[in-house]
This record gives structure tokens, C-alpha cells and sequence, in this order.
């Protein structure tokens, strides 16, 4: 298993990631529901390991923060919920 | 990681999956400023071929459709700024509208010895049901009825030609300004339940 994706908020920004170009700060927190600054610790963790981009920009004169999720992120959610299936249907701790 | 574990937070991922599958921003507003316009233009030519109104009157279709597109480039920008997320769905589906409506509009304009009059509305009618139709495919059952009713229109146009511009002004207002109305009204109700 990926431990970084042990987390379940990192494993939810990933997951809210996967379908998208790219969602803003506030998107994720409202998808995730949860405070300002656990999301960001969550989100530079993932940064860091390379697995989302993030991106600082104005938009209409506001500062927004977009992220999207990397190839090495992608592989790395599915190699995670591969083994976490392989869990499931093995029926035993990993 | 315990099986339990696994189990809810593949359920967690299934959830985020889904939510973000239903958020799709159709642009009811495009719809109905398009549809009207479209709506507008057969009413126009049927009221000439009637001898209700003088050629001068079509004028007025081209002034609808400058309103159209500066309407919609205004609003699309206006979006695009307040936009928090770009799902792969949203971008195709603005890809499909922008396609369709700027292929018509081009093609009507372009090649207007092609489709005259009632052919013009009819193209108009085609594109927007094809538009309804693909909404419908990701499960919005309102596009589906839409893109039906713009169908009949089509259908009732071409074997009644006496009335063919009142049957495809129906078809647009009904069928895609309708839809537009519709998806604004369920837009705001979101909003309203989610505060």
C-alpha cells in the first residue's frame, strides 16, 4: 500500500483530483469538508511526493490556488485501490 | 490496513467519484438566449412568406443574433472567472455547445444560399437536439424531453410546410429556451438547498 495515501483526506484530494483538469482550494475543501489548514498540510504532502501540481494565480484580481493530479499520482491511487481491492477480496489484514 | 479500513475508503472514494460526476454546468442561459434567437428568425421568415411583414423585418434577426454572440461571449467569461473546478466532463461538454453552436451559426451565415429561410431554423434545430440529446446521455432527463420536442418540431415542419416556421419557432422555444429555463430554475434550487 502507498502510505502516503493512507490518509483518508489525501486519498480523498487524489480521488476528487481524478476526473478533473484541475480544482480549486475551495473546491476541495467543500468536497472534503474540512478546516483550511488540515486541507493544506495534506495538500503540500502531496506536492512534495510529486503526486499533485499546484498552481497560484489571479483570477479577477483573487488570488486562487488550482491543483491537479500528476502521472506519478495517478499511477500511484491506482496501484493503491488495486491493493486495497486485493484486500477485500483476499479477507485478510495487509 | 484493517479490511473495515479498506472498505471505507474505497466507499469514500466511490462517493467522490460520484459527486463529481453529477456536477455538470449545462449553461441554461445559453440555451434560452440561442433558442429565442433561433426562434425568432423562423418566426420572421414566416410571417414574410405570410405577408405579414416586409423584408426590411429580417433586420431584426440579425440584430438578435448580435446579441446572441456578444451574450455569450460576456457570460462565458463571466464563468470562467467564477469557476472552482474544470472536470473532463464540463470541458467536453463545453467543447460539444461550443462546437455545435459555432458550426450552425458559421454555416448558416456562410452558406445562407444552402439553407434559406426554414432550412436555416431547421439546421438550428438539428444542432441544438444533438446538444440535448448528449446532455441526456449523462443522465439529465429534461435534455432528453428537449431534444424530443425539437425532433417533433422538425418532423412537423417538414410535413407541414404551410406552418413550418411556427412548428420550429415551437420546437426552439419549447425544446431548447425550455430546457434552459429549466436547468436555470434547478441551478438556483441547488443553490438555495445547499445555501
Amino acid at each position: 500500500m502507498d502510505e502516503l495515501l493512507l490518509s483518508k483526506i489525501r486519498l480523498g484530494i487524489v480521488a476528487a483530483l481524478l476526473t478533473a483538469d484541475w480544482a480549486s482550494f475551495a473546491s476541495l475543501q467543500r468536497s472534503l469538508q474540512t478546516t483550511q489548514g488540515n486541507l493544506a498540510a495534506h495538500l503540500a504532502k502531496l506536492v512534495e511526493a510529486g503526486y499533485i501540481d499546484e498552481q497560484k494565480l489571479f483570477v479577477d484580481r483573487r488570488p486562487q490556488t488550482r491543483y491537479s493530479l500528476t502521472v506519478a499520482g495517478r499511477a500511484a491511487f491506482a496501484a493503491h485501490v488495486g491493493e486495497m481491492q486485493r484486500l477485500l477480496a483476499s479477507g485478510g489484514p495487509s | 490496513m484493517e479490511r473495515q479500513e479498506a472498505a471505507e475508503h474505497l466507499e469514500l472514494v466511490d462517493r467522490i467519484l460520484e459527486q463529481s460526476s453529477r456536477r455538470l454546468y449545462v449553461g441554461g442561459e445559453f440555451f434560452v438566449v440561442w433558442g429565442c434567437e433561433s426562434a425568432l428568425i423562423s418566426l420572421l421568415f414566416q410571417l414574410l412568406s405570410d405577408g405579414r411583414i416586409s423584408a426590411p423585418w429580417l433586420w431584426l434577426a440579425g440584430a438578435g443574433y448580435a446579441f446572441a454572440v456578444a451574450f455569450t461571449v460576456v457570460r462565458y467569461r463571466q464563468l470562467a472567472v467564477c469557476m472552482e473546478r474544470k472536470s473532463w466532463l464540463q470541458r467536453e461538454f463545453l467543447n460539444v455547445l461550443w462546437l455545435a453552436l459555432g458550426l450552425t451559426f458559421v454555416t448558416q451565415i456562410g452558406a445562407f444560399g444552402l439553407y434559406p429561410g426554414f432550412a436555416g431554423g431547421g439546421l438550428w434545430s438539428f444542432s441544438a437536439s444533438f446538444v440535448l440529446f448528449y446532455i441526456g446521455m449523462h443522465g439529465n432527463r429534461a435534455a432528453i424531453v428537449g431534444g424530443m420536442l425539437l425532433l417533433v418540431s422538425l418532423i412537423v415542419a417538414a410535413f407541414m410546410p404551410a406552418v413550418a416556421g411556427y412548428a420550429l419557432a415551437a420546437g426552439m422555444l419549447l425544446g431548447d429556451a425550455g430546457f434552459g429555463v429549466a436547468s436555470l430554475l434547478a441551478t438556483d434550487e441547488r443553490a438555495h438547498r445547499h445555501g
